[in-house]
């Protein structure tokens, strides 16, 4: 409470709002270069910091936030619909869109496993089968794309109902062996001779020349744009919908079968019903992830686009995004798009050419800055190092040790790794370390941040520069501020499950 | 009937490598209730690494010295990572994700420091294949068939026959217990994840040999083996192996027969590469056979905590 | 009469603990020493500074509604449980922060309530389990002849799956099972839960038998007064987390303290 009016009181931003300001400017910068994306990028922000404090001294004072909500509207939309009009070049807009549809899977399988609980790893799978279909329906059918999205959509909410009726009989990873054999078995399907005629086997289907341009001809209305905007549309419909689903006394039996599904039963929840209709709707998003996923790629699909590693991307986004959170589907597509595919390319040029970006280095530094100090608050520290030392020490002393341990594991590793290249004779290849990258950083949120990035920033918000000042100084008494944000944490939690 | 003949015996021989990568699920799940979504990507490696030993050393040193490299890391797995995750907290997702973690861990640094070109794989015993009466067998099949099988026995025997075993059984039953009774179970739980992953390694070594050695190599393998695994209730050995066995047949026959097969039944269609199918038949099993009797064929019913 | 004795006792509470601590300090060392120990589960705290001592083959026994703190205890002395706060000192070493298994190898071990066994495992191989830091054949043969000596009918079970016994059975299963580790002091939780008199008595008898023939020295835990004060030199009570009052079995048996604590079932089954 105290921390929350002094930091309302204040012009000085807070960490949480200074983290959102610097990633926020540099996505936008990132996409829009220097002048117009500082532009953007800075009213966007500010509109959206002035409203964030709006609401919270509403939410402070009991008052209604309707201004306040119509400011965040503003700033969003700074970011969603003008920053594409300034991009810098084509390949920045349908970079966005790429993580517009990215963020459409992950939502889709967050509803079915994040907030069920019912694991598939079989998604990359379903949005094949959306691809294909749009694929097939426009190509070999001669269908309209909207009407080939659509069938897209059906196939799949089919396929979805095909799984979920008798995924109600497995459990956990019995599931999550069912869903790895039709994700591993979908690429085989799709070349296998009998179906060639369909399917085009290993070259997939394409027709690049019939692409999907925007309705009226207008010169900034390009045909990225005009992909990326009905994508953006896609998405929100999506979160709409979902976000009522979750909402709803069916969503809430949702969640509620995920944590206890006696208690669920004892309540008088039909369970078979909400977790069918969970996987058919989050089929049937991924279908029609499925169809824009076709158009993203200039109408074109190969199997090799749909295979096992996609399905764990796309867990892996989701877990590190938050699990059962909107918001957090959302930001596990970017991640994916634009740390785990795009920064680590170009962390690995940069490594090799060795120009390094100062601004990216710098918004790096802030960051792991802001996660060390998390850590050393969540006091997930003392949990994971317990078994190293015989007493608890002070965060500080922890944090220390892990980064040394780190530190240690990093050099040890780089030096296996040099002898295996001695021995092999080959080189380090970084782009294809990636998957290490993702892995690692899962691991990481399973071990430290159950709440992934979303949860992240809930964290941050109730962190201040007093604490900060504390923690550089290395006065945060061990288990004090700790304890008590795990406490938070966990009655926070609480709200999240029963507010939906 | 040569040729079925011929057909069952390369299925069947194939097939126990199933069974020694599920055996592995299977000693990793008994001990940390944990399903290893990873152990391919992580015999993957180990293959590789053995690989790369194997330019330098002879093959019997390789070979022993893969295993090893297997069991430690399986070991620091389980030190570094698994026991980190909170008892209380593995439950539900937790669990799968984390291994799902270790796999893209592996195949990352797999393609990273190797590349993703196919190997091939040193063979012990290459030659021509034995001819027994109009059925010829592969060398390096009944290579692999007999490491296998020694291996299962292998491992039958120390859970079994050992007190080590029977302590390894004892944690796995009741961990807590275990505990009391002064059994180190973090210490078995290493050493389960070490046997476990020692599993996967000899199978990577032994399926190389096989096919050739690419990143991917194992893919289709952990789901066999799960399902090999599953056969045997996921805590039966002889259930494992019998399951690989099956699976391994059942792949073969498909391969050579399908088209046969269709035909005989009248369908409205023709099968032209029937080898194509080979995968894609087990798959279906599998996937039949989990939602007809989830507890396995062997596998008494019972509430698994898994 | 016995009014009298029990004032006496009821009054001293928590200092009386302290003095028969220090007051016992002064002869022989004790086995076992737990000084201000603070135990919680979460937020809930279920120990608030309890002081407690064993003395070597001396029988200890926890009284105490149920509750109150007695498996806590037990779990903390043995490593299941971490301290907030406090000191467990065995053999004149600290052993907090130690797992349960290497306090297992210096002989002090736990059977914890409810009779955790290896259900699918024979007796036999049960016994086994516990022999685990036994070292050498002939030791282990050694402690398991003396285990079946003081348990004949799991000699009879041997070969019979632990799951299949009967509760006594059972009971008498993890008392051997402690055994087979040669221990020194011996953690027993409400050994006679859900036993019949009979096989309550018997046990107790053969508890009793391995402290005076094995030396072996014995806290255990056992909300029936009659039967824990019948066989223990010293009485802890224990009430929501602390200890309310110390004494012998005689002292306690006349307590009003205890009389309070249990509504005089305890003292009257005597
Ligand atoms: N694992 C646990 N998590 C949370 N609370 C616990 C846990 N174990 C015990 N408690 C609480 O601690 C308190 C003391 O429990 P404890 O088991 O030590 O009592 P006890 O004296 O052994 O009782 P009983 O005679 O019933 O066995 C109880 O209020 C109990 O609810
Ligand atoms: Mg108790």
């Amino acid at each position: 409470m105290k921390r929350a009016a002094w930091a309302t009181a204040s012009v000085i931003p807070t960490p949480v709002e200074l983290l959102a300001l610097i990633v926020g400017l540099w996505f936008a910068v990132y996409v829009a270069g220097p002048r117009a994306g500082l532009a953007v990028g800075a009213v966007g922000a500010a509109v959206m910091l002035a409203s964030w404090r709006r609401t919270r001294r509403g939410a402070q004072a009991g008052r209604g936030v309707s201004s306040a909500r119509l400011g965040w509207a503003i700033g969003a939309a700074l970011f969603a619909v003008v920053l594409p009009g300034v991009a810098k070049s084509t390949f920045a807009v349908s970079l966005m869109d790429r993580a517009l549809v990215v963020s459409l899977i992950v939502l889709s399988l967050n509803l079915v496993t994040g907030y069920t609980g019912q694991i598939s790893i079989g998604h990359a799978a379903l949005l094949g089968i959306g691809a294909y279909a749009a694929a097939i329906a426009t190509g070999q059918g001669h269908l309209s794309i909207v009407l080939a999205v659509a069938i897209g959509a059906a196939a799949t909410a089919a396929v979805g109902l095909l799984i979920g009726v008798p995924a109600l009989r497995l459990r956990g990873h019995y599931l999550g062996l069912v869903t790895l054999a039709i994700t591993v078995a979908f690429p085989e399907v799709l070349q296998v001779h009998e179906l060639e005629k369909y399917t085009g086997s290993f070259n997939g289907l394409s027709e690049f020349s019939r692409a999907f341009g925007p309705p009226v001809s207008w010169h900034w209305l390009t045909s990225e744009r005009w992909h990326y905007f009905v994508g953006l549309l896609v998405l929100l419909v999506a979160i709409w919908l979902v976000s009522n689903l979750v909402r709803s006394a069916a969503g809430r039996a949702l969640t509620a079968t995920r944590d206890d599904e006696n208690a669920a039963t004892a309540m008088g929840v039909d369970i078979a019903l909400v977790k069918i209709s969970a996987f058919v709707v989050s089929a049937a998003l991924a279908g029609v992830a499925g169809g824009l996923w076709f158009l993203l790629n200039n109408r074109s699909v190969a199997p090799d686009g749909f295979t096992l590693t996609q399905s764990i991307e796309f867990l892996l986004a989701m877990v590190i995004g938050g699990r059962a959170s909107i918001l957090g589907s959302i930001l596990g597509g970017f991640f994916l798009v634009y740390i785990y595919q795009q920064g680590v390319q170009a962390f690995s040029s940069a490594f090799q050419s060795g120009s390094r970006n100062w601004a990216d280095v710098l918004v790096v530094a802030l960051i792991t800055v802001l996660v060390l100090l998390w850590f050393s608050r969540r006091s997930v520290l003392p949990r994971t190092t317990r078994s190293f030392m015989a007493r608890p020490a002070s965060p500080v002393t922890r944090a220390g040790l892990v980064t040394g341990a780190v530190v240690v594991a990093a050099v040890i590793a780089v030096g296996v790794l040099a002898g295996l290249r001695f021995i092999t004779s080959t080189f380090l290849n970084v782009v294809a370390l990636q998957p290490a990258f993702a892995g690692a950083a899962v691991l990481l949120v399973v071990l430290a941040m159950p709440g992934g990035l979303a949860g992240f920033t809930r964290d941050l918000d109730a962190l201040s520069w007093a604490e900060v000042g504390e923690w550089l100084h290395g006065r945060i008494v061990p288990g004090g501020v700790g304890a008590d944000e795990q406490t938070r944490g966990v009655s926070r939690e609480r709200e999240r499950v029963s507010s939906g | 009937m040569t040729q079925l003949l011929q057909q069952t015996i390369t299925g069947a021989l194939t097939g126990s490598v199933y069974a020694v990568v599920g055996l592995g699920l299977v000693v990793i799940a008994q001990a940390t209730e944990i399903i290893n979504f990873g152990q391919a990507a992580m015999g993957t490696f180990v293959t590789f690494i053995a690989w790369s030993l194997l330019l330098r050393l002879p093959y019997p040193a390789g070979f022993l010295l893969g295993t090893i490299v297997a069991f430690v890391v399986g070991a620091l797995v389980e030190r570094l990572v698994i026991r980190m995750v909170p008892e209380k907290e593995r439950t539900g997702l937790n669990p799968l994700i984390v291994t799902l973690g270790l796999l893209f861990v592996f195949y990352g640094l797999t393609v990273g420091i190797y590349g993703g070109q196919p190997h091939p794989f040193p063979q012990p015993f290459a030659g021509p294949p034995i001819d027994l009466h109009g059925v010829h067998i592969g060398r390096a099949s009944l290579y692999l068939f007999g490491v296998s099988l020694a291996l299962v026995l292998a491992l039958y025997l120390l859970f079994r026959h050992t007190r080590l075993g029977l302590v390894l059984r004892a944690t796995a039953a009741n961990r807590t217990a275990a505990e009391l009774a002064g059994v180190p179970t973090d210490r078995m739980m290493m050493l389960a994840w070490g046997l476990g992953i020692a599993c996967a390694g000899v199978a990577g070594m032994l399926l190389a040999q096989l096919l050739s050695l690419t990143p991917n190599m194992m893919d289709v393998v952990l789901v066999f083996a799960f399902a090999a695994a599953v056969v045997g209730g996921l805590d039966s050995m002889v259930g494992t192996l019998v399951g690989g066995v099956l699976l391994g047949v059942l792949q073969s026959l498909t391969g050579v027969y399908l088209g046969n097969v269709v035909r005989w039944l009248h369908l409205p269609f023709n099968i032209a590469q029937p080898q194509q199918y080979r995968d894609l038949i087990a798959l279906v099993v599998i996937v039949v056979l989990l939602i007809v009797r989830p507890q396995g064929l062997f596998g008494r019913k019972r509430v698994v905590k898994l | 009469m016995s009014e009298k004795a029990g004032g006496e006792a009821g009054t001293s509470v928590c200092s009386r603990g302290e003095d028969r601590a220090t007051a016992s300090a002064d002869g022989a060392h004790p086995m076992l020493r737990v000084r201000d120990l603070w135990v919680s589960y979460g937020k809930l705290r279920v120990l608030h500074g309890v002081n407690l001592e064993v003395k070597r083959h001396g029988v200890v026994a926890l009284l105490g509604a149920n509750g109150a703190g007695k498996s806590t205890l037990l779990r903390a002395i043995s490593g299941l449980a971490r301290p907030d706060a406090g000191s467990i000192e065995f053999e004149d070493e600290s052993i907090v922060g130690q797992r349960p298994s290497s306090l297992v190898h210096r002989g002090l071990v736990h059977v914890p309530e409810r009779r955790p066994l290896f259900a699918d495992l024979t007796v036999e191989e049960n016994l086994m389990v516990g022999a685990y830091s036994t070292r050498g054949r002939s030791a282990i043969a050694t402690a398991l002849e003396r285990a079946f000596e003081y348990f004949p009918i799991l000699k009879e079970r041997s070969r019979q799956r632990a799951a299949t016994l009967s509760g006594g059975e059972q009971q008498m299963l993890v008392i051997a099972r402690a055994l087979m580790a040669s221990p020194r002091l011996l953690l027993l939780d409400e050994p006679s839960l859900g036993l019949a008199p009979l096989v309550v008595r018997d046990i107790y008898r053969i508890i009793t038998r391995i402290n005076r023939e094995q030396g072996v020295a014995v806290l255990m835990a056992e909300p029936n007064v009659g039967i824990a004060l019948s066989i223990a030199d010293l009485g802890y009570v224990i009430e929501t987390g602390t200890v309310m009052s110390v004494g012998s079995a005689a002292e306690l048996r006349g307590s009003e303290q205890v009389r309070r604590s249990y509504l005089g079932q305890g003292a009257a089954s005597t």
